[in-house]
């Protein structure tokens, strides 16, 4: 970029006392606080959805298993253009983006592609986007409830700590990711596969998921799976799990669907057609009868009843 | 003259990050609804009782001299008392809001009680962009591919993007991994942009229009590119930003070079033209390139 722009840009700040001027800076004692551009928390999440309708896509899974690499990965091809026709109509979080795209940005100086991980005890939990599918007369508020590793362990190993997380039974889609490249690994796959299914089982007997609930597996790091020379035994393995669980759990739930997809470099055709599926309105055939109905609705007023 | 303008409605902001170009708009706009050099633009109903700092930007303009920048803790009153052909004469609180204190605005969260009433009483905004200034965050990716590409083509690999984004001294932000630490300052400026409306759309209760002014249009103006398609290909975020608000808020974009041309490399061509001359506004329906006032006759009308 040349270095002189030809509309002067300003070099010499000029003195206050002169001209038609009044005083609009710091001076005052009194400021007024705006939205703070941050991740949301809970409460902050129940706010927005109580102003505009909010779809809440929860992303769960075990540590690095590429839950925020997914979603910043997302926010990152809308830096460079509309993402499967869908233009970027704002966030109630801009800086909670940034601040976690950091480390993948060469302004870190960073040597490679890195993705901060989610604090056990982070407060702030939810990144907004808004959103226009093409041909759409409205915008779609997603809200991604990002589940750090630690809860999710924790969430498996117990109960109480199942019950205790917000927004399973409501969220709009539920999306469980498992670690591609552990896949890989003979010496991984079982206790992966394990933690999943565990995670799965209390879900359902306890009513935090049910027939209402929508359900994405997904098969994360495929850029890393498609290289390795193990590809055909993983994706056997990754077939055997998508059969176990439409047999345990496909007549305990709404929707249950299986994608592979890669973030990184860029989101790939499997990650795209995901996020696609996160507009669609739920078809009404999909809305089944539940006979947890009240214990949603308990849900929905503790976590705000226009999340959906 | 504050009692003036809070008598106003329809309240109209220049808004902007530093360095955007909006008070080298202010000074041409000034000039031309003055002189009445330029047939069917915009023209003052009397003098501004207070001017001295119009006549000033006005000087530097017609002078080619660099505009000092609005000072970051005074926002400068000006309104001008418009006469056009539909409409009694009309006055325009046109305040020129620094941009240092906009920048402040989205990165430190907090702006002072005058400032956020002002927002309040706002309907509409020109929103100016400067070319030279747009800053990009590139991904690593992006970045050792750019370099990979320079060093090809000859360039000085050397020049990383960081280097050019703003960041004045990163050796103070290494936290101890030896990675710069993340502040909001980093934030490229499509998207300090696109926040900046999103709090001038929370403290206000929403803008019916939004101008957008590509100003120094002459270092981006080409035949076959509109405002609009350089505003899509350069900051696209913003662009789709801008698409989806459309669906609710008025918004135009122009292309403005109120210098026409480079004041220091391109002077003597530039001063052998009247100054309304060196003007050119490119995407407004005006007939008249000149007529500068074009933005301001869409936002008003």
């Amino acid at each position: 970029m040349p270095e002189h722009p030809s509309e002067n840009t300003d070099e010499t700040p000029r003195s206050s006392s002169e001209g038609q001027t009044v005083d609009f800076g710091q001076s005052g004692p009194e400021r007024v606080e705006i939205f703070s551009g941050h991740a949301l928390t809970t409460q902050e999440g129940n706010a927005l959805a109580a102003s505009v309708r909010t779809r809440v896509i929860a992303l769960v899974g075990p540590i690095e298993s590429g839950k925020t690499t997914l979603v910043l990965q997302l926010y990152e091809a809308f830096r460079k253009g509309r993402v499967q026709g869908c233009a970027f109509g704002g966030s109630r979080t801009l800086l909670g983006f940034e601040e976690r795209c950091h480390l993948s940005r060469d302004e870190s100086q960073g040597k490679t592609d890195d993705t901060e991980r989610t604090k056990a005890d982070a407060e702030e939990v939810l990144l907004h986007l808004r959103l226009l599918p093409p041909d759409a007369a409205t915008a779609i508020d997603l809200a991604f409830w990002d589940l750090s590793g630690e809860l999710f362990s924790a969430a498996g190993d117990s109960n109480e700590a199942l019950e205790a997380l917000p927004f399973l039974s409501t969220a709009y889609r539920v999306v469980m990711l498992l670690d591609g490249e552990r896949l890989l690994d003979r010496a991984k796959r079982f206790s992966v596969r394990q933690q999943f299914f565990t995670l799965l089982r209390a879900a359902v007997e306890m009513g935090r998921f049910g027939l209402r609930t929508d359900i994405d597996v997904v098969f994360s790091k495929q850029d890393i799976v498609g290289k390795d020379e193990r590809l055909s035994e993983a994706r056997e393995f990754q077939r055997s799990i998508e059969r176990e669980c439409t047999e345990r759990f496909g007549a305990s739930l709404g929707r249950l669907s299986f994608h592979l997809i890669a973030a990184r470099p860029e989101p790939d055709e499997g990650l795209r057609l995901l996020f696609q599926s996160w507009l669609n309105e739920k078809e009404a055939s999909q809305v089944k009868p539940t006979t947890d109905y009240s214990r949603v609705l308990r849900q929905m007023d503790r976590f705000g009843a226009r999340i959906s | 003259m504050k009692a003036e303008r809070n008598a106003l409605s329809n309240a109209a902001a220049m808004i902007g990050l530093a360095g955007a170009g909006k008070s080298t708009f202010l000074a041409a706009l000034y000039h031309v609804a003055e002189s009445g050099q330029v047939p069917r633009a915009l023209k003052l109903a009397r003098m501004p009782a207070l001017r001295e700092h119009l006549e000033r930007i006005r000087r530097d303009w017609l002078e080619l001299t660099p505009q000092t920048r609005t000072t970051s803790n005074v926002l400068d009153q000006n309104v001008l008392e418009i006469l056009s052909s539909s409409t009694a004469s009309m006055p325009l609180f046109f305040p020129d809001l620094a941009g240092e204190r906009l920048t402040a605005l989205v990165e430190e969260r907090t702006c002072s009680l005058e400032l956020a009433s002002l927002i309040r009483s706002l309907d509409r905004t020109l929103l100016f962009i400067h070319p030279d200034k747009v800053v990009e965050a590139y991904s690593i990716k992006d970045a050792t591919e750019l370099a990979a590409r320079l060093q090809e083509i000859g360039g000085d690999p050397s020049r990383q993007p960081a280097e050019s984004n703003g960041i004045a001294d990163i050796d103070e932000q290494h936290g101890d991994s030896g990675e710069v630490e993340w502040t909001a300052e980093m934030v490229s400026t499509q998207v300090k942009l696109i926040e900046l409306l999103q709090i001038v759309e929370d403290l206000s209760s929403g803008l019916n229009k939004i101008g957008i002014i590509i100003s120094a249009w002459d270092r981006v103006d080409t035949d076959s590119l509109q405002p609009k398609a350089w505003l899509a290909r350069r900051l696209p975020m913003l662009s789709q930003y801008l698409d989806v608000l459309s669906l609710q808020t008025e918004i135009e974009v122009f292309g403005v070079s109120a210098m026409g041309g480079d004041p220091e490399n391109d002077r003597d061509r530039l001063l052998a033209l009247s100054p309304e001359d060196r003007i050119k506004v490119v995407g407004a329906k005006s007939l008249d390139p000149r007529d500068i006032t074009a933005p301001i006759k869409w936002l008003i009308g």
